[in-house]
């Protein structure tokens, strides 16, 4: 099977059963991989039944076409299940090494059922796979668990998904993060959706993979090689040239927080303010004082990965320094202007295994709560949140991961603390998950984004904000940009968006670095021998957009209660870069609809939609009588 | 006061007491250092022979000196910042943000990179003074 190893591998925890079964070819012709393969099966097996921390609800890692390719950013790898945060569908992007590893170990995914008795780890090399014992490893940090594996096993090139405290301990926004022992590696953060929660449920600390050694046998079966490595070539020639690369590479994702700042896209004090001193908290500053290094991701030109070893007097694990995301929560959220504070908060998450988004969206949420004398001091135990002051959200930090004291109601997230409160309304969540580190008040389409995303308020669906704030249109497929606070027109391309970044993410590939979308599609055709052009490629995107949200009607999704735009975030900022704008939701999202083919009451795609994109039985699920 | 064509030496010039008299702009480059080639080059929907060259050395909130440069090799400065006419045109009327100029490809950057994120807001302001110069552009 060409661009894939044609092998999933199942593992049931509690039988210890371990098999490896064919890929499903139809299902892979249609759905490609990463996070759209792993939809189409999950799509069999999750029903509103499936409790999302049961031993019956799969957790599935899989790669894509283009992992281990050599395309450029293609080293990424989803992991799938009904997340434990929202009950709807959950899914995390990661990179790092471990999606091309796990293909040279010659499996396309892994689907883990069940629950183990004790904790253990999942052993996968050439020689076989085996469930291992991880008592030793509970408690351990993310980072920490990586190398003490790497080390068990004398094994320096076994690359992990390892859990921290936070997965084990059930906080329903757990993360895995992958790690390695290559020099100049960077993390992999599969962060939204507590996939770590759905380990730590199974009571499995890590998964452990290595492929051959033997370079011969990395080798892929690629439909047209020729064909593939010119575009790779060509897309690698654009790359070098493209000047998103070089500001990746000087300053990371985070140097963009001055100027996305500067037009108000970075929620300050709990998105109630435009007014704050981002350039203090950005990857520019941390560039010029506490850079150590750089690090990369599988097959990336870029190494947009920060290395810090220290930030003031605090020590980082594995020198892994900050996104954007982690500064914008730990800084400007909490006007907290402290970079080395910002920068270690962020680590501790990340070792702690705590997606850095959910937890500082949430604890500035108590830091608002507190402002606003709904949440009592007496509750905190002795922590202190006072905007500016980021220490009482370190301290909350360990707390959530360890669910200790106040942190065991934040570890369920903004939704159920504003509920405890009476206040629901002003937590900045949409299905329970806290939106992400762009503001659509200062680019209107990450409204409809975050809104009609399957995974709640997430930016991994389709970051738009980029089209609306760089400019940059991707004329190839019809993607356009619009003045960034215009609401009407905007729709389709904000759909069109989507489906885009649904094949980035089936492929599976970075969003930071954009190589001309032609040569993306010619890779991917190339690789699998697909009919995919520029012409159809968004139909595959759709398809498998329309298959999470059948999913999620699956599980119960009400689409008119759901797709709702957080109370604060309508309304309007007297100060900043958003200059007074909020986007006129409604229309945005009837024009959104009329665009999806998908009906305003119940929010199901039409009979005529699934069908016209070949999904025939899911249209017959989906509009079968209840 | 008649209008100054661009690019040209009394377009600079007046570029440069703009920014000498702007407040907004000497706050909001209060840490840039370093100096500039504006390097506008002819394109095809323009009557524009040749490459013009404009120096600009621009020190902590000021410009201390600005002229077209005849020989390129003139200096030596640490950013250059290049494209065709009709792209700057754009920028100097405000229609094009000059950091999505870059992104997209339609000028082209050479320099510290951190510097330049550092100072978006210092890009923004010398822009605006851009605007308040009564230029002539050759598509007029
Ligand atoms: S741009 Fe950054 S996150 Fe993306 S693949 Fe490269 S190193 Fe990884």
């Amino acid at each position: 099977m060409n661009g894939y190893t044609g092998k999933l591998l199942f593992v049931n925890l509690t039988t210890g059963e371990i098999s490896d079964r064919e890929l499903n070819r139809a299902y892979a012709a249609d759905y490609l991989g990463g996070s759209g393969l792993a939809a189409r099966y999950l799509y069999d097996w999750l029903d509103a039944s499936t409790d999302p921390l049961g031993p019956e609800n799969p957790l599935v890692f899989m790669n894509g076409p283009l992992d281990a390719a050599g395309a450029p950013v293609s080293g990424r790898f989803a992991v799938c299940a009904r997340a434990p945060q929202t009950g709807l569908w959950g899914e995390a992007i990661a990179g790092n090494f471990f999606g091309p590893e796990l293909k040279y170990a010659g499996y396309d995914g892994i689907v883990i059922r069940g629950q183990a008795n004790a904790p253990c780890y999942l052993h996968i090399t050439p020689d076989g796979v085996e469930i291992r014992d991880a008592q030793r490893l509970c408690g351990m940090t993310t980072f920490d668990a990586g190398d003490a594996i790497r080390a068990e096993r004398d094994d320096p090139h076994l690359v992990t998904a390892c859990i921290g405290p936070a997965g084990e301990n059930l906080v329903k926004f757990a993360l895995i993060l992958t790690s390695s022992a290559r020099a100049g590696a960077k993390k992999g953060i599969a962060g939204r959706c507590g996939m770590g929660a759905v380990m730590g449920s199974k009571n499995l600390k890590a998964v452990a993979v290595r492929g051959s050694k033997h370079p011969l046998q990395h080798k892929l079966h690629l439909h047209d090689p020729a064909r593939f490595r010119a575009a790779m070539t060509g897309a690698q020639h654009f790359l070098s040239d493209d000047m998103a690369t070089e500001v990746l590479r000087a300053v990371g994702s985070s140097g963009a927080l001055d100027y996305y700042g500067l037009l108000g896209d970075v929620p300050t004090k709990y998105w109630t303010s435009g007014t704050f001193d981002y350039g203090k908290v950005s990857g520019n500053l941390l560039a010029e004082t506490i850079l150590t290094g750089r690090a990369t991701c599988h097959a990336c030109m870029v190494a947009c990965g920060r290395k810090v070893e220290r930030a003031g007097d605090y020590i980082l694990p594995h020198a892994e320094g900050p996104e954007l995301e982690t500064l914008a929560g730990f800084g400007a959220l909490i006007l907290n202007d402290d970079l080395h504070l910002a920068t270690y908060i962020g680590s501790q998450c990340d070792s702690l295994g705590l997606d850095s988004i959910s937890t500082g969206s949430t604890i500035a949420f108590a830091y608002y709560l507190r402002e606003l004398g709904v949440l009592p001091p007496g509750d905190l135990n002795g922590i202190e949140l006072v905007w500016g002051d980021g220490n009482g959200a370190l301290q909350l930090v360990r707390d959530i991961a360890h669910r200790r004291g106040f942190g065991a109601v934040l570890a369920n997230g903004s939704r159920e603390l504003g509920a405890r409160y009476g206040v629901e309304g002003l937590a900045v969540q949409i299905n329970g998950m806290e939106v992400a580190m762009h503001d659509p008040r200062a680019a209107t389409g990450m409204a409809v984004t975050y809104a009609t995303s399957p995974i709640g308020g997430s930016h991994n669906h389709s970051d738009y904000f980029m089209v609306e704030t760089s400019g940059r249109p991707i004329d190839e497929l019809g993607i356009e940009t619009h003045d960034r606070f215009a609401c009407a027109g905007k729709a389709a391309s904000i759909a069109r968006h989507q489906d885009w970044r649904t094949v980035n993410n089936a492929s599976v590939t970075c969003f930071f670095p954009n190589p001309p979308a032609q040569a993306m599609v010619e890779m991917l055709a190339a690789a699998t021998g697909y009919d995919i052009t520029t012409q159809n490629v968004l139909s595959y995107g759709e398809r498998i957009w329309n298959l999470k949200r059948a999913i999620n009607l699956k599980l119960g999704y009400c689409a008119r209660r759901a797709e709702v735009l957080p109370e604060l975030i309508c309304r309007p900022l007297l100060d900043g870069g958003t200059e007074g704008h909020v986007p006129e939701f409604d229309l945005m999202m009837r024009e959104y609809y009329a665009y999806r083919d998908w009906d305003w009451m119940t929010g199901k795609p039409t009979q005529k939609k699934l069908r016209a994109l070949g999904m025939q039985d899911i249209a017959a699920d989906v509009w079968k009588s209840p | 006061m008649s209008k100054v064509r661009f690019p040209s030496e009394e377009w600079v010039k007046e570029l440069e007491k703009e920014l000498n008299s702007s407040q907004a702009y000497a706050d909001a480059a209060k840490n840039w250092e370093g100096d500039f080639y504006f390097v506008i080059s002819p394109d095809k929907d323009h009557q524009v022979q040749e490459t013009t060259y404009l120096y600009m050395d621009l020190w902590r909130g000021k410009c201390r000196e600005a002229y077209l440069v005849k020989d390129k090799d003139a200096k030596q400065p640490a950013f250059i910042m290049s494209g065709p006419y009709s792209k700057w045109q754009r920028v100097v009327t405000a229609q094009l943000d000059p950091l999505q100029g870059l992104m997209t490809g339609q000028l082209k950057l050479k320099g510290n990179m951190v510097m330049v994120m550092k100072n978006v807001k210092a890009a923004q302001e010398m822009v605006k003074a851009c605007t308040r110069i009564d230029a002539e552009f050759l598509s007029e």
